[in-house]
């Protein structure tokens, strides 16, 4: 069976409680003649009346005969007169209310009653929360869970819009739906705006608006079944201004409910955007006077709409400074750019309590505000720096000659009170230069500052360049006491081979005269291997000397990466090709090493027969040689003198 | 040996000298190359070697045989200073040799024609000799 839910339009013109409790009566009436029915459908129909308004809700209330509503209220409200269902509460969603000459079918379960309403006035609000909401037991109270205290939305600019989200819900354990009403009120109410709507639940649409009413001021009223919520989205359209500053606005909701309480109201703000310092305080706590100590950072943020001229950052108390990374007017901090300023604090006096201010101003007069710096110092004691784990030596064990071993490493830590700065990391005794300190990520360094707490690494390797004992030293300097001295020590094994690399494979002097000498031609001899280098002898073969180079006349020894220089030079004796070949004798892996020397003795020799001057005192030149015409010179003069001679004695 | 008297010489050496030295400037250079150490050098070097040197040494008083050795050490001494080492070792000998026969004969064309012969020789027998003289050149340039 189907029962239609046609109001008609003498009955919704009743202005008379009698007359509307005639037609929901009548209404009602038919429902309950499904009562019997294992599930019947109640479609509503609108059929108004040209003219008429029409009513916005229908709702069907079913719920058991004991217990789903509240005593009839007082004066009779014609809703109640639906008053003989048994299992359940229904109040149909608003998005499901039916237009002009719309149907609209739900079905109920059965030993169920409906209440048909078009229109509510104030009147049949009240007596349908209480219908709904009043306490039929003890433990069925409708509560606001949890009680929404505050709602701050997001900080805005000028001309901008904010929205936030308060859920208005109540446990599953509650027995009966909450009805609640919403109204912003206050100074600033005027730029918020209220709505509603469903938060998901258990069993469906939660956030019902049961009631619309037509007749005057807002009387909108919110239905919660327990264990759901409902959602109203507050949002803050914040107005146009040009300059920055704005004071937050806040605005009060309040709640009319059908709990024990009745009414409650939450504090709904929406903050401008305006440049911000954070934090606002800065707590230094006790430290050691004169004491080194990480700085704070705070953080300037350009939260608001236009560039932040920032006219200066200043700080003032005993024993604070700062630096920073912000830029000063004539320069500006773009909108949502920010910078640190980092705020130290060396005590100055021990025990006594030392306040501060950062001060920030900018072009946006007291924004963006300033920051409290409080501290105090004690007693001044030098920060102790420990190995950490203890370490006594760093013994590398057996380490191949030549060879790099893997690193060692030793942790400085610095226990404190205060920073410490390294001043050196120093490796000391006649082999140190054996051991070596590697560089890398968190490997410490000079100058490094450790705060207390901080630490870094040291990290040693070791390169015997022979076999033995090998040991050195390593000493870490700061401003601190400690760290001990670590002993280094290892011993070298034999590695790789000593090697012996010459310079050149061959080394060609080119056409020489005979008898004559090149100019003489460097060759390196490089001691490439792992160990120590000892050459035995080295000779030549063939038509070539050594003259003066840097290599000891041998035996002598080359250290690996070393080398020395052996000049040689190329005298033919004949003419023609003249192979030769240098040979060293040494230590090295393969024996001796051999280069190839090459050149050519030219076949104009010394003085010959087709040589200018030939076997005479005058030289190459001949007849323009001036030793020949001082010769002939001479030879004019004694004959002079003979002749002058023989004159005399004759 | 005593010295033997001798009438004044005559100009004919030094116009000799002087035309030969005309003609070595005048001729090219490989010619003349061979003017210089066939004529030219054997008339000049005897004429300041012999008739300045070694007959100065027995005017002084220098015994004849020591003259002989002294004026062929200064011989060589002057081709080693200005030539080679191994050129002075090459003419020590055959300047002995002229050196005697200028003592036994006090005239100077026999030594001028016989430094002249040696000279050829030396520069056609060079190839072979050259060789073992080398020796002295490297020995010095080792020093």
């Amino acid at each position: 069976m189907t029962p239609h839910c046609s109001p008609r339009p003498a009955e919704r013109r009743s202005a008379t409680p009698a007359g509307r409790w005639r037609a929901v009566h009548r209404a009602l009436s038919a429902a309950a003649l499904l009562v019997a029915a294992p599930a019947f459908a109640v479609i509503c129909t609108n059929a108004p009346a040209a003219g008429q308004t029409l009513g916005e809700k229908c709702y069907v209330d079913s719920c058991s005969a004991a217990g789903c509503h509240g005593p009839v209220p007082s004066p009779v409200s014609p809703i109640n007169s639906a008053d003989n269902a048994t299992s359940r509460t229904e109040i149909l969603p608003w998005g499901a209310h039916w237009a002009p000459g719309n149907q609209h079918a739900f079905t109920k379960a059965p030993s169920s009653m409906a209440g048909f309403r078009n229109l509510f006035n104030a009147t049949d609000l009240a007596a349908l929360a209480q219908y709904l909401g009043s306490q039929r037991d003890g433990n069925a109270a409708t509560s606001i869970d949890p009680p929404p205290a505050s709602l701050t939305l997001a900080p805005t600019a000028p001309g901008e819009r904010a929205s936030g989200d308060l859920l208005i819900g109540q446990p599953a354990s509650r027995g009966w739906s909450l009805l609640f009403k919403a109204q912003l009120t206050g100074p600033g109410a005027a730029a918020f705006t209220l709505a509603a709507s469903d938060a998901s639940g258990a069993d469906g649409a939660a956030c019902l608006r049961i009631v619309r009413n037509l007749d005057g001021a807002d009387q909108t009223w919110y239905a919660v079944r327990p264990g759901a919520a409902c959602r109203l989205q507050l949002a803050y359209q914040r107005p146009a201004a040009p300059t920055q500053g704005l004071a937050a606005a806040s605005a009060t909701l309040s709640l009319q409910h059908n709990t024990s309480t009745g009414s409650s109201s939450v504090t709904v703000s929406a903050p401008a955007k305006v440049p911000t310092l954070n934090p606002q305080t800065l707590a230094f706590g006790t430290q050691t006077v004169g004491g080194l100590f990480p700085s704070r950072p705070v953080a300037l943020t350009n939260s608001g709409s236009d560039p932040l001229l920032l006219a200066g950052i200043v700080v003032s108390g005993a024993g604070y400074s700062r630096s920073h990374d912000c830029p000063l007017a004539p320069a500006t901090l773009a909108v949502g750019a920010g910078c640190t300023i980092a705020v130290s604090f060396i005590a100055q006096a021990i025990g006594a309590n030392a306040d501060g201010l950062l001060t920030v101003t900018s072009s946006a007069a007291a924004l963006p505000g300033a920051v409290v710096l409080t501290g105090s110092g004690s007693t001044q004691t030098p920060p102790t720096l420990v190995w950490s784990p203890p370490v006594t030596r760093l013994d590398f064990g057996n380490a191949g000659a030549g060879l790099e071993s893997a690193p060692l490493s030793a942790n400085l830590v610095n226990n404190g009170p205060g920073g410490a700065r390294i001043s050196a990391i120093a490796k000391t005794g006649s082999e140190a230069d054996e051991f070596a300190l590697p560089a890398g990520a968190g490997v410490c360094v000079v100058g490094q500052l450790l705060f207390a707490g901080q630490g870094c690494r040291v990290d040693v390797t070791v390169k015997p360049v022979d076999t033995g004992a090998r040991s050195a030293s390593l000493a870490v300097d700061t401003g601190g006491v400690g760290p001990p001295t670590l002993p280094l020590s290892a011993t070298g094994v034999p590695g790789i081979a000593p090697r012996l690399a010459p310079g050149a494979a061959a080394v060609a002097f080119g056409v020489i005269d005979v008898a004559a000498v090149s100019v003489a031609q460097p060759l390196l001899l490089s001691s490439t291997g792992s160990t120590t280098l000892h050459v035995a002898s080295w000779s030549l073969a063939g038509p070539y000397l050594s003259r003066d180079g840097s290599c000891p006349p041998p035996p002598f020894s080359l250290r690996p990466g070393t080398g020395c220089t052996l000049a040689l030079a190329f005298a033919p004796t004949t003419a023609g090709p003249a192979p030769g070949t240098l040979t060293v004798q040494s230590d090295a892996a393969g024996g001796a090493s051999m280069v190839a020397l090459s050149g050519t003795g030219a076949a104009t020799p010394l003085p010959g027969p087709l040589q200018v001057g030939g076997c005479t005192i005058a030289g190459e030149a001949g007849a323009a040689d001036p030793t020949l015409w001082l010769l002939v010179a001479l030879a004019g003069a004694v004959l002079a003198l003979r002749r002058r001679g023989r004159r005399r004695s004759a | 040996m005593p010295l033997r008297a001798r009438t004044v010489p005559s100009a004919a050496p030094l116009w000799a000298l002087a035309a030969l030295a005309l003609l070595a400037c005048l001729l090219p250079g490989g010619s003349s190359a061979w003017l210089v150490t066939l004529a030219i050098a054997p008339l000049v070097e005897e004429v300041v070697f012999r008739h300045g040197v070694q007959a100065g040494l027995l005017r002084l008083g220098v015994g004849g045989a020591a003259a002989v050795v002294a004026t062929a050490a200064l011989f060589a001494l002057a081709h080693g200073l200005n030539r080679s080492w191994a050129l002075a070792a090459a003419v020590f000998v055959p300047a002995l040799l002229i050196g005697a026969v200028y003592h036994r004969q006090r005239r100077l064309a026999g030594c001028v024609g016989l430094h002249a012969g040696f000279n050829a020789i030396l520069l056609l027998t060079w190839p072979l000799a050259a060789p073992h003289l080398v020796g002295l050149e490297i020995w010095r340039l080792m020093r």
